[in-house]
């Protein structure tokens, strides 16, 4: 029993230290975001002043001299720029997460049931087109966006968001553990391939739709290079294009601001952490 | 079951294959303008001018050659920096032209201050190059801080020759002929028309040059020239306070890479001769001039002190005034490379996509920027001259009055105007050297300045990481 | 006939996906390929192979080459190892797992420039790493350089993507149904028994799935050390993305695409044997 103690109390700490190495970035950024723009620009510069010249290392503080919320009231309040581009975020994130999910859990749920030659070669080419990486795609898909007329608005960047393969991938890889018998035996019961969807194969692959939503919702919510050519439009800018071009002589804004950006998402994927735990429960098999 | 989904495979990739053909054939029916060309002369416009419908706009007409295509259409302009004269022109154009819609997407607005410019420069660059790779490019492109070289190699302007020849409008009476060829190739295309100049002058403090008629037969001067002179003329002279140059150590080198810049850099052939130049020999030298104390110190008092700078570098209508004012006290020319070619800055530059279905009204636009009424516009430029003789006479009395006003210096319109004319004229190229070179100049030569790496290294690095940008 | 009747509708489920798919990514796939066989994107000479054949000659091109293909063998299967090992020790269901988790997904919600500011502060010449051991007397020097740099940008693919690859494990495992281990339990079996006969068996479709989504993760580290090191980084860390990167900038859609065609053969044969092997493991799952 005491074996069996130790173990447990060395794996916990092993990863309360992997824990704080991986919390640093984000607890550096969210204490510096606390600090006077005076401070973190003194803290980060590497050029010595007159006291000390010559070079000097970079200091990272954790904990500020002085809490000032400057900077959040500088991001929030004096530019309401902010509000507008975290919500046209939320508009591009949502609807891809929302359809990705409901696409591709049917697509999946196709190339599970289905039997047809040439399936596995389909699955394949599904899969191999998610490893063109994104300056190839960028430019057919500006030609298809510019064809289909909806260049000019997220709808370019939705679209593509929904097909995405990678849903397909992940929900079809789930499905696969589902056994055959418990479909089959639904079938026989004289279930419709519809009523098997929802109510069988969807609730055990909860896990794999958490994992599916999260994913993809972190994929869309970082958006940067698709969101430059097909959003002209600087107010309809999504929040992670625009952090992304924050002056580096405003240092203690763009902390405030990737805090202001990183927690509703965190906050979401913590929801999240509770269904990907959810597994296939196999007691509803009779017999 | 089984066959069906073969075939309806099959006939998924046909349309496929088929679309991805077609699409290839819609933009390369466009008539290509410079495969037509042989020499700068012919005229590769006869497509249009068989289009056109006979609408008269009222445009003076000379020898019918020139038509004036039917105003009707959309055009858009990509620019990185919104200029106010590109709004109001484009708002006239629209007056002026009821049928014609003009958009002009910028990717900076005018009251963006909280910016950072490089990244923003880079997503401007990202947008801009998937449109013209797509061949969706804006129908018209301002070049501000563009890689023009890489843009005008890859084809991505259209050849403007043509136009030029049969627009009776432009010619050397109404505009400044020399600048507005500026960007003409060794093949002859010109893929890029100004719409400002911009150059620099680099002047010698008059009473350290004792007297001395240093400038005869000179229209420019080469910076290598001048700053020995400067040199010589520094070392004997007796005033306390004598500086060589507000230049610096960086500005010194940074010249004469400028003017050097084509023997270092052989841009066609792929090769960069940096290790077998004087570049180190230039790096050594600026040092040496730091510790002898020629260059001044940062933070110069120059409210209780005379300061003289032998030799000084101006842009264009500023140096002109301090060369007639009393109190600039100087007398320069425009500074040209070791060849002998006086440079306009890239940055003020238009050209048409090449890919643009709309050419003839995005030229019309142009000359319109390039019309007396623009070239007029109070916002046209503080800094550079216009192209168009008109302009560039309202321009430099705006000038005038902005360096005179306060002060009791009576500078007279026609010797400030004769002036900068006769400077303007000396111009014959455009300053096509790419921005990315220079940038690694300047990075390397940081380096070396501040003791971090010896010259030697510094020549290194340059060869290599230039060699490495041109052959990749 | 009733097979007919009965397959319509997964047919159709799976045929809306695969509308999208062809429109958004296969479409693409095909139409950037014509591209690689031209000379300049916007001339279009045909010119065959030889954009192929003049890559192979271009130092540049090889050494990203092989820099990229050094990188991925390095670090995808470390990465593997360590998610899934983090994965397994964090699979229950509890309130500390949820907390530790959620940690391990923080370097994906905080943007690039962030995290590219905060790991240039450390391994930077005036980082906190060279003052770290400068106490000992150690003289520091610029990490990113050419020996150490791969290191380094093997560690913050890693920081970077074990939380990605840990979601999908932890789905993976939850899809493996409780009752095989309490099966295997009754039977007597230990603890690292039911490791290597249930779960490692069981995971080979989602063992597939993180190694194709590592692959295209890895091209997505560029940004980070894009924003750390410039266009053109110390040789050592010289990647395909950068060439590739830089090809779009000099407008040479055609090179571009052409130096990812060669890279991506070379990894569609490695995925091509592997998904022999996937799928004959998942054949002889589902009973």
């Amino acid at each position: 029993m005491e074996r069996k103690k130790y173990k447990k109390i060395i794996v916990k700490v092993l990863i309360i230290i992997l824990v704080i190495i991986y919390i640093m970035p984000l607890l550096v950024t969210i204490t510096n975001s606390f600090m006077s723009q005076g401070e973190v620009n003194e803290h980060y510069s590497t050029v010595g002043n007159i006291l000390h010249p010559g070079d000097k290392f970079v200091e990272m503080h954790l904990i500020p001299n002085m809490v000032s919320f400057k900077q959040y009231w500088g991001l929030l309040f004096e530019s309401p720029v902010y509000l507008n581009m975290f919500w046209n975020s939320v508009k591009i994130a949502l609807p891809v997460v929302i359809g990705n999910l409901i696409v591709s859990s049917m697509a999946a749920y196709g190339f599970t049931v289905l039997k047809f030659k040439g399936k596995e070669f389909l699955f394949f080419i599904y899969i191999i087109v998610m490893l063109l990486p994104l300056q190839v795609t960028l430019m057919p898909n500006y030609l298809m966006a510019d064809w289909l007329n909806i260049k000019d608005s997220y709808l370019a960047i939705i679209l593509p968001g929904i097909f995405q393969p990678f849903g397909t991938f992940l929900l079809r890889q789930s499905m696969k553990m589902i056994p055959k018998s418990y479909i089959e035996s639904a079938q026989t019961d004289g279930a419709g391939h519809f009523k098997i969807f929802i109510y069988i194969v969807i609730p055990m692959v909860k896990s794999g739709l958490a994992a599916a939503a999260m994913l993809t919702l972190i994929d869309y919510w970082n958006l940067i290079d698709q969101a430059v050519v097909f959003i002209q439009n600087n107010e309809k800018q999504p929040l992670s294009l625009f952090l992304a071009n924050i002056n580096t002589e405003q240092i203690g804004v763009s902390f405030a601001g990737a805090v202001f950006f990183a927690f509703p998402i965190l906050l979401v994927l913590l929801w999240g952490q509770d269904f990907i735990r959810d597994g296939i429960n196999l007691s509803g098999v009779k017999g | 079951m089984k066959k069906r989904i073969m075939a309806f495979y099959a006939a998924v990739i046909i349309v496929l294959v088929c679309c991805a053909g077609c699409a290839k054939k819609d933009s390369s029916s466009q008539p290509d303008m410079t495969a037509l060309e042989t020499d700068g002369n012919v005229s590769g416009n006869a497509n249009s001018v068989v289009n056109e419908s006979n609408v008269n706009s009222g445009e003076e007409q000379k020898s019918g050659k020139y038509v004036q295509t039917e105003m009707k259409g959309e055009i858009t302009i990509s620019t990185m920096y919104n200029m106010e004269f590109l709004t109001t022109a484009a708002e006239n154009f629209m007056r002026k032209y009821p049928d014609v819609k003009v958009t002009v997407n910028e990717s900076i607005e005018l009251s963006d201050s909280d910016v950072n410019g490089a990244d923003k420069m880079e997503q401007y660059r990202t947008g801009l190059n998937t449109k013209i790779m797509s061949g969706k490019a804006e129908d018209i492109i301002f070049t501000q801080q563009l890689p023009i070289k890489k843009y005008m190699d890859m084809g991505a302007f259209e050849d403007l020759s043509s136009y030029i020849e049969t627009d009776p409008d432009i010619n050397n009476e109404n505009y400044f002929m020399n600048v507005i060829e500026s960007a003409r190739d060794k093949d002859g295309h010109l893929y890029i028309v100004p719409y400002k100049a911009n150059f620099e002058v680099i002047s010698f403090e008059k009473e350290l040059l004792s007297g001395e008629d240093y400038f005869k037969g000179k229209d420019s001067l080469r910076f290598s020239e001048a700053i020995e002179y400067a040199k010589q003329k520094m070392e004997q002279t007796n005033k306390k306070n004598t500086y060589l140059t507000l230049l610096g150590r960086d500005g010194y080198v940074y010249s004469l890479v400028r003017e050097n810049f084509n023997s270092l850099i052989d841009y066609n052939g792929k090769k960069a001769n940096i290790a077998s130049s004087k570049y180190v020999e230039w790096l050594k030298n600026a040092k040496e001039f730091d510790n002898k104390g020629y260059f001044n110190p940062p933070g110069l008092d120059f409210y209780n002190t005379k300061y003289y700078f032998v030799l000084n570098s101006d842009f264009d209508v500023q140096a002109a005034f301090y060369n007639l004012s009393p109190g600039g006290n100087c007398q320069g020319k425009p500074v040209a490379d070791s060849e002998g070619n006086v440079y306009t800055s890239s940055s003020n530059f238009i050209g048409i996509s090449s890919s643009s279905k709309n050419k003839e009204i995005a030229w019309e636009f142009i000359k319109y920027v390039l019309s007396d009424e623009i070239q007029s516009h109070p916002s046209l430029s503080t800094v550079g001259t216009a192209v168009n003789r008109k302009g560039f006479n309202t321009l430099v009395e705006r000038c005038l009055k902005f360096y005179t006003d306060g002060t009791n210096q009576q500078i007279s319109f026609d010797d400030y105007k004769n002036l900068l004319e006769q400077w303007v004229n000396q111009i014959n190229k455009c300053d096509l050297s790419d921005p990315t070179i220079t940038d690694y100049f300047g990075e390397e030569q940081k380096k070396f300045f501040d003791g971090k790496q010896t010259a030697e290294q510094t020549v290194n690095n340059l060869q290599n990481k230039i060699t490495q940008y041109l052959k990749e | 006939m009733k097979c007919i009747k009965r397959d319509n509708l997964p047919l159709l489920m799976l045929g809306v996906s695969f509308l999208g798919f062809i429109v958004f990514y296969l479409f693409p796939f095909l139409f950037s390929f014509s591209y690689a066989l031209i000379d300049n994107p916007i001339r279009k000479e045909f010119v065959g192979i030889r954009n192929f054949t003049e890559l192979f000659e271009n130092e540049y091109f090889m050494l990203g080459l092989k820099n990229t293909i050094m990188f991925i063998v390095i670090s995808i299967p470390l990465n593997m190892a360590l998610s899934l090992i983090t994965a397994v020790l964090v699979n229950r269901k509890n309130r500390f797992n949820r907390w530790v988790s959620l940690v391990f997904l923080i370097p994906l919600v905080i943007p690039s420039a962030a995290t590219a500011f905060f790991w240039q502060n450390i391994f930077g010449i005036h980082g906190v790493l060279n003052k770290f051991i400068s106490l000992f007397g150690i003289a520091g020097k610029d990490w990113m350089q050419n020996d150490t740099g791969l290191v380094i940008m093997v560690i913050i693919f890693i920081w970077k993507n074990i939380g990605y690859n840990m979601a999908l494990f932890v789905s993976g495992l939850h899809n493996i149904p409780e009752q095989y281990y309490e099966c295997a339990s009754v039977e007597g079996a230990g603890a690292l028994w039911k490791f290597r006969k249930i779960t490692m068996v069981y995971l080979a479709p989602t063992s597939f799935l993180v190694l194709i989504m590592s692959f295209v993760n890895s091209f997505k580290v560029f940004k980070e050390i894009y924003i750390m090191t410039g266009q053109y980084p110390p040789d050592g860390l010289y990647m395909l993305q950068h060439y590739m990167n830089n090809m779009f900038l000099s407008l040479n859609y055609s090179k571009l695409v052409s130096a990812v065609y060669i890279l991506t053969v070379v990894i569609v044969l490695v995925v091509a044997c592997l998904f022999r092997v996937e799928r004959k493991a998942s054949e002889n799952l589902r009973f």
